[in-house]
């Protein structure tokens, strides 16, 4: 059953389905998946390269407020310089080191200028990311467009193109700050990027100096080791911009920068992050879809494919059938083909070939079956008559005598017919193994001559044979028996005074040999069946003449095994002309 | 009882021939078509055997002539079994075939059924009066009594009680009670004649001067 057509392509169709179906799955999972990170890299990107702006600033020193801005004139808006003068000193004095200080008090002398500081609900805490929605559309009511430049949103800038132009000159670069939680960067919480929807998970950032200490993490930052990234390379601008690691730990998308807080030449950590568990879940949820749409498609598609398939398989149940109701009884049954130009129609048209050679060669056997059968109901019937006369009643010894030697004399006929079928039957099956020697066709022809004698002088005819030597390769006894069989055959049907001329020719590469008699030659619509079995022309005529039917099919099968070819030629009342023509053995050509 | 037997096989021709002739039969022998035609033509056989495959002229169109002159019963030989063949044969008049190869004994039973059917009658065994001829078992009894007879006899007495009522003449006794071979001397029956009637009777055959014989109702 498995080992069907039927089944072996529905397999076949499943596996391939389900690779083609995992393949694209598997793509498309990992395409979303891909997808998704890009989203929340954006987002920590953004965010981070607001730290890492920070840190860079914050290593600015108070010294030369006037000469940093040309350094950084790419990657700094172009409003920074004039915030910087206007340093606050107090709030810096918290700072531990003098590069801290500076930085701080840059930051907030920014934030001084900007209406932003005056929000309250910035003031005093690091509150979590969501929260800080808050400012935004109420600096927006205010209607002060620079109120929102320092937030640094993606969507404000795609304004009008005016807007943006006069944001930029006026850009005061960074929040307020009003409440500086540690005393090191001082990176406030509303500098990363704000989730819009309040069920984006948090986004947390960690900063730690080259020492491994932690100078700086937001609250919602769970404890992140020390990632000790170390940036080998001296191009400052490499140094500012690419993120060095992005990496996924417990269920958060993490990116890990390392970054050389302005001219100091000290390298921070920054790692910026949020957890991914909803992004994961959704991403489970994807695939649960994809296994259940794939798992569709797969039933689906078995089902049509098993419709297809036995659409596909049916011609041949058809044809399996007809070719199983074809017998020896009824061999009349065809395929019925009706497109040749498909492959199975042209399998039922070569089977319905195939039958019908079978068809006649079945019915050529029946007939020849038939024909033995008949020729040998004749001498069965003098058997059977003579014996059941003699034993009748007590008969004399020379009634008897006559019976046993009419009873011999059928006896006679039916081994000579059986040996005549008998070495048909050989040249039918096709292995027979012609004996290959050097025959001396001249020397047999006058054997066969020679043997004929009594039956050439019975009749009264004439017997010649001429010819120079000529040797065929071949079997002996079968060209023996082909000549006497062809030779007798010409004594037989001539008539009486008649004469048979055998003749033996080199022509080429052939030997040829014709025997022509002066009979009364061969009806035209008799030639074509000369060679066939059992076919007489004068059906009684021959049988008294002792032919069984059988003469000229041997010979043409003799003939044919030796690779060469017979042909009779006859004109009625003028004689026949019988022309052998077989290859000759190549050492003698 | 007068058989033609049409068949070119020259043992089986002399086999059959015998048996016949052991049955009390006037067998005329024809060994090809034409031949056997002619005979069937000329003389009133009681009953012609023919093959059906024979030389010059074959079995099937020797039986078409002879059927558009002649009543004869007529046997077919066939060496076919096929059925065509058979259907062939009886559609053109033969009343009965043999496949080859067959029993003489059924050969011999046959050719007494057609024989006694051409004459219209269909019991073997006729009685006149206390005389009760027994036609498969070729034997006569006279009041129960099995009544010895020559071969000759016989044949004169069925030949009469097949055709009772009816004038026998001279010529068709000799036609059917003899082969083509036998010197039909006209004394001859006169002593085949007197012979029956020393041993079945006087009264079973008449004579009628200067016609023939018959046998009364």
């Amino acid at each position: 059953m498995i080992k069907s057509l039927r089944w072996r392509l529905q397999i076949w169709h499943a596996v391939i389905l389900a690779v083609v179906l995992t393949l694209f799955g598997g793509y498309s999972y990992a395409l979303q998946w891909e997808s998704r990170m890009q989203q929340v890299d954006a987002e920590l990107d953004r965010t981070a390269r607001r730290v890492i702006y920070r840190l860079r600033f914050w290593a600015y020193s108070p010294e030369f407020p006037s000469r940093r801005p040309r350094s950084l004139s790419d990657s700094t808006p172009p409003g920074n310089n004039r915030g910087r003068p206007n340093v606050l000193p107090g709030s810096a004095a918290a700072n531990p080191g003098e590069a801290k200080s500076t930085a701080a008090s840059l930051v907030n002398a920014a934030i001084a200028r900007s209406p932003r500081g005056a929000v309250p609900a910035l003031n005093g805490q690091a509150a979590p990311a969501g929260r800080n929605k808050n400012p935004a559309p109420s600096a927006e009511n205010a209607g002060d467009s620079r109120s929102n430049e320092g937030r640094w949103r993606p969507d404000n800038l795609s304004d009008g193109d005016g807007r943006r132009g006069s944001r930029r000159n006026a850009r005061p670069d960074f929040p307020p700050d009003t409440t500086w939680k540690y005393n090191g960067i001082r990176v406030t919480e509303d500098m990363w990027n704000v989730p819009e929807d309040e069920t984006t998970s948090p986004l947390y950032f960690a900063i730690w100096n080259s020492q491994g200490e932690l100078l700086q993490k937001s609250e919602a930052a769970p404890v992140i080791s020390y990632p000790g990234l170390h940036r080998p390379s001296a191009d400052s601008e490499q140094r500012r911009s690419q993120p060095e690691i992005t990496r996924i730990q417990d269920g958060r998308r993490e990116v890990v920068y390392a970054v050389v807080a302005g001219w100091t030449g000290i390298e921070h950590n920054v790692v910026v992050g949020r957890s991914i568990t909803d992004e994961m879940a959704a991403q489970q949820r994807f695939l649960l879809l994809l296994i259940g749409a794939g798992s569709m498609i797969l039933v689906v598609g078995m089902l049509g494919g098993g419709w297809l398939t036995s659409r596909a398989i049916q011609p041949i149940t058809v044809m399996s059938r007809t070719a199983a109701s074809i017998s020896a009884t009824n061999l009349h049954a065809r395929i019925d083909v009706r497109d040749t130009d498909t492959e199975l129609g042209q399998l039922g048209t070569v089977l319905n070939q195939t039958f019908d050679r079978l068809q006649s060669a079945f019915e050529q056997q029946v007939r020849f079956t038939a024909d033995a059968s008949h020729e040998l109901r004749t001498p069965v019937s003098i058997l059977l008559a003579q014996t059941q006369m003699a034993l009748s009643k007590p008969r004399s010894d020379e009634d008897y005598r006559e019976a046993l030697d009419s009873c011999r004399r059928a006896a006679l006929r039916m081994k000579s017919l059986t040996e005549s079928l008998l070495s048909l039957a050989r040249f039918d099956t096709a292995d027979v193994a012609t004996e290959q020697t050097p025959v001396e066709l001249h020397s047999l022809i006058d054997d066969a001559v020679d043997l004929l004698q009594p039956v050439s002088a019975e009749h009264g005819v004439a017997v010649s044979a001429s010819g120079g030597p000529c040797t065929v390769m071949g079997d002996a006894n079968q060209l023996s028996q082909l000549l006497m069989n062809l030779i007798s055959n010409a004594i037989r049907y001539n008539r009486p005074r008649g004469r048979v001329d055998v003749r033996l020719q080199r022509e080429d590469a052939n030997a040829v040999i014709a025997i022509q008699d002066t009979g009364m030659g061969i009806a035209p619509g008799d030639l074509p069946h000369l060679f066939e079995r059992f076919y007489r022309i004068d059906k009684a005529r021959s049988r008294a003449a002792g032919g069984s039917g059988l003469g000229l099919s041997i010979a043409r099968a003799i003939v044919e095994s030796h690779g060469g070819e017979i042909a009779v030629e006859s004109e009625l009342d003028v004689g026949t002309t019988v022309t052998v023509t077989l290859p000759c053995s190549p050492s003698t050509a | 009882m007068r058989i033609l037997l049409v068949e070119d096989e020259h043992d089986l021709l002399k086999a059959v021939k015998r048996f016949l002739e052991d049955e009390n039969y006037a067998v005329d022998v024809a060994t090809d078509g034409e031949e056997g035609l002619t005979k069937a033509l000329m003389w009133n056989y009681d009953l012609v055997v023919l093959d059906i495959m024979l030389p010059k002229l074959d079995g099937l169109t020797v039986l078409k002539e002879i059927r558009r002159k002649k009543r004869t019963p007529v046997l077919l030989l066939t060496a076919r079994d096929a059925l065509k063949d058979r259907v062939t044969g009886l559609d053109i008049g033969a009343d009965d075939y043999l496949v080859k190869p067959f029993e003489l004994d059924e050969l011999s039973a046959r050719i007494r059924a057609l024989i006694r059917r051409s004459v219209g009658i269909a019991n073997p065994n006729v009685e006149i009066g206390e005389i009760v001829i027994d036609l498969s078992a070729k034997q006569v009894r006279k009041a129960g009594v099995p009544v010895s007879l020559t071969a000759m006899e016989y044949s004169l007495v069925e030949f009469l009680a097949l055709r009772r009522g009816k004038l026998v003449s001279r010529s068709d006794l000799y036609d059917h009670l003899f082969d083509e071979h036998d010197d039909s001397l006209s004394n001859l029956l006169d002593v085949h004649v007197s012979n029956v009637r020393r041993k079945l009777g006087k009264e079973l055959i008449t004579t009628r001067r200067g016609q023939g014989y018959l046998i009364d109702d």
